[in-house]
């Protein structure tokens, strides 16, 4: 957005665009104007499979794209996101965003990858929840 | 909040975008 000279904008994520989204409020919260999370990511300790599904999907296509990746890297990655920090919405702890500045709309889901608890956890933090 | 139209008919997927263009047009900047 730098590059596009865009100071204030608005943005909408789905999947594992919702932990971006999150990260990006945490870090340049008077930047983002509102936000739409679809369908999101999220930590479930009874259910947890971001690892497992990533290192059998995009990993291993990734991995044939980009000769400079390796899979015991893409292993290193998820498991520092998925298993190691797994909390909440991977990319930002829940005590984190008490007090998130920034209007979202949450639309969430109910699938392994797509928990519905974290997902309304999130929508509860935001301002004016409803 | 809770909305599902991936889970739903074909038909509701311009209810979920209008919902969506709603959100972001009551919070756009003045």
């Amino acid at each position: 957005m730098d590059h596009l000279g865009i100071q204030r904008f608005m943005v909408i994520g789905y999947c594992i665009g919702g932990p971006f989204i999150w990260k990006l409020i945490q870090r340049a919260p008077e930047r983002i104007v509102a936000a739409v999370v679809s369908q999101p990511v999220g930590f479930r300790k009874e259910s947890n499979p971001m690892y497992d599904n990533s290192m059998q999907t995009w990993g291993p296509a990734l991995v044939k794209q980009r000769p400079d990746l390796t899979m015991d890297m893409i292993d290193k990655f998820l498991t520092r996101m998925y298993v190691t920090n797994a909390d909440f919405v991977f990319s930002v702890p829940a005590r984190r965003r008490q007090g998130c500045p920034v209007p979202v709309l949450v639309m969430p889901d109910e699938t392994p990858s797509h928990p519905y608890e974290p997902a309304l956890e999130s929508a509860m933090l935001a301002p004016k929840p409803r | 909040m809770t909305f599902y139209p991936w889970k739903d008919t074909k038909e509701k997927i311009p209810l979920a975008v209008r919902h969506v263009r709603t959100f972001l047009t009551a919070n756009r900047p003045a």
